[in-house]
């Protein structure tokens, strides 16, 4: 039983990271329509400046300047090559920003090398126990920052000018440029929140349980897909609840191969994120909360 | 990249002129000076050979050591006179690990090569080498899958990854205190190379009386918490790991969290020295091994490895240390003795060189590789020793080199049968 | 003197750097003035507005010529959040509530630019006030408001700013008239607030009757402008705007033969018991009705009477919950909506669904896509099968045009195209696949009186000479009575009426559901 509910929770914890990642995918898309397939190689800027940065200023100060410096690459991105696409449709910005994945993670890449970057964290390689379970501090520590981010964002959406303004140019921009709400603005900052939102994940998923900063970290960024788009592309609690499903739905499937393997063959610890899907696409295609609108009949 | 040093041009020249004046020119190849048969990639004076590799991808870093360390052998080989009186030219390309660009360098490179020291990368390797079998190119590190060994054509550097999984099954039992009866995990990588490592310890758990429990991620998989504590509820008394440096932290640092004090023995590349700044370094120091192909760095017993690191510190003295260096190194010495087998029989063509290192002549490499290296059987690894190592923070590189093993299962082990 | 509030002068505003919208258009709203701006769909109404509040950018359009000034302060340079902060706001057409955001969400995104929370609270309550409804469903999604109920949340969301101007464009389009009055009534109190009001209207009887002056634009010039009064009593204007001088009368119903043969002999449609559910709300509650071949019969009733839903239901879009349609022998409900399309069932859409790129001809072709028999190869390789095949379909699609008075615009792209040609063209591509039944989804919202007069005149040639049956949605009830030979009268879902226009027109249920304050 302590088995089963530590692979829960490990899978919850995971799932919440994952779905940082993919409420960043949903705010983008929302605030300007794009599919940001750089976002991968984001995610691994924020935990790389932290790495490189840590023993020179120290892991807060670090932290600081990853959220920071992500959240300014992500406005670059929108303020110099987004707005300023020719020709502005979702299908040649997703290509383009496939362009900016490559670039972003060559350089990281490179930069890397063929190291581990050690983070610094100083939660280290501790662990939190919980009567027979064990969690990992990073693990749990992810958890509430998490949470305490989700809660953030809720506020801002709900009880902040700049969050309803978001929400209404992301619903309808023309109309919403005509309250006085400046796109270039709503636009920036979502650009901004996901790239913080990537940068605390870049974070714990490359503290302990994971080593350390390489270059496999941006392909995490591609596991938080299959929860981004469950959840339904412009929604932030979607995004939440296709990561905890994602998460759960890995780790259980990983934590019991052994008792699966009969039916399901080894290895669908990797596919079941992608079966979980499609699964849910056939049931609801605009994803779990994605926007039907609301219509009246 | 091209790279071309004339320093033993005029000796070559000489000794060209000195030839010429007993024996008429060959009719085939290109006009050499000698009575050695010509083919592509060489010329009266001068051999090319290629290197297929990956300077922008995911393994940009490590290929670049390797690149140096190449370039430095064959500069000291052509310093020392060449290879049957010529120059040696590594031409070096840029696959950025992409199977498709692999395929069209290689086709464009084939003509003017006679043989490629490397083809970095799986999935890179193995849509080059079918075509390079066609042509009777030789291909030297292309990994060290089980499935490159049915290529005649591939010389795979050392014992192949169920060899070394093989020999982990074995060494475990044997020097590990792993009892009889007992589960190990095998943590294994989709593809070839952790295919083959999860058949090698599959026979030797079999051979030696353990269960295994066998657990299949992707290189995007860099927190390793389910699949430890999957391991962990399993008790495993100890853990084989085909992947790479990222997933032997985290295994390693989980599973100790997890109170699991049991061995992990990685495969060839799963050890990386920057590990031991992460937080899974006490964990990696209590229990981590390395069962590797080629000598880890840290070889003070080995003439060649010495000769590699040496070699290395002087093209780049600033660079990053480790298993590469050795690799290189050994992989150069390899082709070296092929071009210089194949010049011997007269016969320094593509297909002279595939002879030349498939004709079981004594593989000589100082101890970077194991010795008795048999390459007369396709289809089998050149041999069933590995080197086991210890991850050690007072070793250079991080390993510590414990022996030099081959066990009963990596021995009975057979490819195909 | 003080400057005039707003004041345009020698406006010229060009789209996509070619297409003219307006020429030398100039107006003047003074202080705490209502002024109206009349003309049909296509005239520049919208552009004019656009060109106020800065807006045309996002749409391709720049201004080319002229001036903008607010309080006496030129526009040029600005944009739209600016002209905002300077209390300059517009509701836009088709109100664009954002559908996913709560009514005080829709508010709190309105009062975006006031920063000064006291001043926000006031504005917000004065919204209140005048829009008690908003209140009561201040936490709705607006999405689930009714029409005219979004119309005033679009108006209040403009308010939450206390403008000095506010813009109204279209605020009665695809409004019941009783809904209409009531959108008057509030303009009329906005602007004795203080607020004045620059209104766009196609109902010329609501934009005359609120304001003080007014103008009327054609073609994107100003034709007529003065005191309401003024053009009111102008016959031109009576006219073309308010069918004064054309009285409705009921056209007898034709016998002659049919020009052009449909493919297929109309055949009997009938609705059975017809529900529809969507989750819990019920929309069409056991509606049955018979529409005989060769006949227009039309189906009317108020916002939210479930007539969408009805032709969706026809056309195959939507299931029925319980009950059954058929079509001759076949059962429509059974079937996908594109075997709907196969048995000889064409629609239009009540907001226009055209591709908007390509030309009127490209667009009618779409519709004899059903009809092409070769396949794409031989249409790629131009054999000359194809070739006979693409001409005689061309052919089809001319005469079509010719019937509908579009074959002028056959190779004009239809962006190009003004409101009322462009629900000929979808017409004509529904008619391009030779239907038997042509359903027709409100094809005169958003006309003039004039421009809905012509499409009477459109549809009743068309059912003459294509011999079709018709089924006409619409809420326009004059339109309806000189058109239909059947109506059926739909509220909250069920049929509350059914008979000729004449028996309809008499029914005191229909007039108390449906005319509303304008019968009583």
């Amino acid at each position: 039983m302590s088995y089963f509910l530590e692979q829960v929770l490990n899978g919850l914890s995971y799932g919440l990271v994952l779905s940082l990642i993919a409420a960043g995918f949903a705010i983008v898309f929302t605030s300007t329509g794009v599919l940001n397939f750089a976002h991968g190689s984001v995610v691994l800027l924020g935990a790389y400046l932290v790495a490189v940065l840590h023993d020179t200023i120290g892991f807060w100060p670090a932290v600081l300047v990853g959220l920071a410096g992500a959240a300014v690459v992500g406005v670059a991105i929108n303020a110099l090559l987004v707005r300023n696409l020719a020709d502005p449709n979702p299908g040649t910005a997703a290509i383009l920003m496939l362009g900016v994945d490559i670039v972003l993670l060559t350089e990281l890449t490179r930069r890397i090398g063929n190291q581990v970057l050690t983070l610094g964290a100083p939660w280290g390689a501790s662990v939190v126990r919980l009567g027979d379970v064990t969690l990992p501090t990073g693990r749990v520590l992810a958890a509430g920052v998490t949470v305490v981010a989700f809660g953030a964002l809720w506020y801002l959406f709900s009880r902040t000018d700049l969050g309803v303004g978001m929400r209404a140019a992301a619903a309808d921009g023309p109309t919403a440029s005509l309250m006085g709400i400046r796109l270039s603005r709503t636009a920036a900052t979502g650009w901004a929140l996901a790239g913080i939102l990537a940068a605390v994940a870049g974070i714990f998923l490359t503290s302990f349980p994971a080593p350390g900063v390489a270059p496999t970290v941006a392909l995490s960024a591609f596991a938080a897909i299959p929860a981004w788009v469950l959840g339904g592309f412009d929604s932030v609690p979607g995004a939440v609840v296709g990561g905890l499903l994602i998460g759960l739905t890995s780790a259980l499937v990983t934590g019991y191969e052994a008792e699966l393997e009969p039916f399901l063959g080894s290895g669908f610890g990797e596919v079941a994120p992608y079966v979980v899907m499609i699964v849910v696409l056939l049931v609801r295609p605009s994803g779990l909360l994605g926007s039907k609108e609301a219509v009246r009949v | 990249m091209k790279h071309r040093v004339r320093a033993a041009t005029l000796a070559a020249a000489a000794l060209a002129l000195a030839a010429c004046s007993t024996t008429a020119p060959t009719a085939s190849g290109g006009g050499g000076g000698d009575d050695v048969r010509t083919g592509n990639g060489v010329t009266a004076d001068g051999i090319t050979i290629g290197m297929i590799t990956d300077l922008s991808g995911p393994f940009a870093a490590g290929a670049a050591v390797q690149v140096t360390e190449t370039q430095a052998y064959w500069d000291q080989v052509n310093a020392d006179g060449g290879i049957c009186d010529r120059d040696v030219t590594v031409d070096v390309q840029d696959h950025g690990y992409d199977p498709q660009r692999a395929v069209t360098l290689y086709r464009s490179m084939a003509p003017d090569v006679v043989a490629l020291q490397q083809v970095l990368g799986g999935p890179t390797s193995a849509a080059v080498l079918p075509l390079a079998e066609q042509d009777s190119v030789y291909v030297g590190g292309v990994g060290w899958a089980g499935s490159a060994l049915a290529y005649e054509n591939n010389q795979l550097p050392g014992a192949s990854n169920a060899i070394q999984a093989a020999n982990a099954i074995d060494y475990m039992v044997d020097e590990l205190d792993v009892p009889e009866g007992s589960t190990v995990g095998v943590v294994y990588f989709t593809g070839d190379y952790g295919g083959d490592a999860l058949a090698g310890a599959e026979h030797a758990a079999e051979e030696r009386g353990l269960q295994i429990l066998a657990q299949e991620i992707t290189p995007a998989t860099t927190d390793l918490s389910a699949q430890a504590s999957a391991l962990a509820q399993a008790d495993v008394a100890g853990v084989v790991l085909a992947a790479a440096p990222t997933q032997l932290a985290s295994l390693a640092g989980v599973l100790s969290s997890q109170g699991a004090d049991v061995p992990i023995i990685g495969m060839n590349p799963t050890f990386n020295p920057s590990l031991l700044t992460t937080p899974a370094a006490d964990a990696l120091l209590a229990n981590a091994y390395s069962m590797t192909s080629v000598s880890p760095y840290d070889n003070p017993d080995s003439p060649g490895v010495q000769a590699a690191n040496e070699l290395y510190a002087s093209a780049d003295p600033t660079g990053a240390t480790g298993w590469e260096v050795p690799l290189a190194y050994v992989q150069a010495e390899l082709l070296r003795q092929a071009l210089e087998g194949a010049c011997e029989s007269g016969d320094l063509t593509p297909e002279g060189v595939v002879a030349a290192f498939r004709d079981g002549g004594e593989v000589d490499t100082e101890g970077v590789l194991p010795d008795g290296l048999d390459y007369s059987q396709v289809g089998q690894s050149p041999t069933t020793t590995v080197f086991v190592s210890k991850v050690s923070a007072d070793a250079e590189a991080g390993l510590e080199l414990l022996d030099q093993v081959s066990g009963p299962s990596a021995e009975s082990f057979s490819y195909g049968g | 003197m003080s400057p005039p509030l707003l004041s345009v002068e020698h406006l010229d505003v060009v789209y996509d750097g070619t297409i003219t919208a307006l020429s030398d258009v100039s107006l003047v709203v003074e202080p705490g003035q209502v002024v109206a701006v009349l003309g049909s769909n296509g005239a520049g109404k919208t552009s004019l507005l656009r060109a106020v509040s800065r807006s045309l950018q996002p749409y391709g359009g720049t201004v080319t010529g002229g001036t903008v000034r607010f309080a006496g302060e030129d526009l040029a340079g600005t944009d739209a959040a600016d002209v905002v902060r300077r209390g300059l706001v517009q509701v836009p057409e088709g109100r664009r509530i954002f559908r996913d955001l709560t009514v005080a969400e829709n508010l709190r995104a309105g009062g975006y630019t006031v920063k000064d929370a006291k001043a926000r609270a006031e504005a917000r309550d004065r919204v209140f006030d005048l829009f008690p409804i908003l209140a009561e469903r201040r936490d709705q999604p607006g999405g689930l408001l009714s029409g005219g109920q979004q119309q005033m949340l679009a108006m209040g969301r403009a308010l939450m700013v206390s403008p000095q101007l506010l813009l109204l464009d279209e605020p009665s389009l695809g409004l019941a008239p009783l809904l209409v009055d009531q959108i008057g009534e509030i303009v009329t109190e906005i602007n004795q607030q203080g607020t004045a009001v620059l209104l766009i209207e196609q109902n010329a009887v609501m934009g005359l009757r609120v304001a003080d002056a007014a103008y009327v634009l054609e073609t994107g010039r100003v034709t007529a402008a003065g005191t309401a009064a003024e053009l009111a009593a102008s016959d031109e204007v009576q006219e073309r705007y308010l069918g004064v001088a054309v009285p409705v009368v009921a056209t007898s119903v034709v016998e002659a033969e049919p020009a052009i043969p449909t493919a297929e002999p109309p055949q009997q449609l009938r609705v059975e018991g017809l529900t529809v559910r969507f989750g819990g709300i019920t929309a069409l509650s056991e509606v049955s009705f018979t529409v005989e071949p060769g006949t227009v019969h039309a189906l009317i009733g108020p916002n939210g009477a479930g007539k969408s839903t009805l032709v969706n239901v026809l056309g195959g879009a939507y299931r029925a919950t319980e009950g059954a349609v058929h079509y001759g022998d076949a059962e429509l409900t059974a079937l996908r909506s594109d075997k709907v399309a196969g048995l000889g069932v064409a629609r239009t859409f009540q907001n226009i669904s055209l591709a908007l790129e390509d030309t009127v001809e490209d667009n009618l072709l779409v519709g004899r896509h059903r009809l092409m028999r070769r396949g794409l190869l031989p249409g790629a390789l131009r054999l000359p099968g194809a070739r006979r095949e693409e001409r005689e379909h061309r052919e089809t699609v001319a005469g079509i045009a010719e019937l509908l008075g579009i074959a002028h615009l056959l190779r004009t792209p239809v962006h190009t195209l003004a409101y009322g040609d462009r629900k000929r063209v979808e017409m004509g591509r529904a008619l391009a696949a030779r239907p038997s039944l042509l359903l027709l989804d409100e094809p005169v919202a958003g006309m003039t009186h004039g421009e809905s007069q012509d499409m009477a005149e459109t549809i009743r040639q068309v059912r003459r000479d294509l011999g079709l049956s018709i089924v006409l949605v619409e809420h326009d009830m004059p339109f309806v009575m000189g058109l239909a030979e059947q109506v059926t009268v739909l509220d909250f879902g069920k049929k509350i009426a059914e008979g000729t226009p004449a028996q309809v027109q008499r029914d005191p249920e229909v007039l108390r559901a449906y005319l509303g304050a304008a019968a009583a």
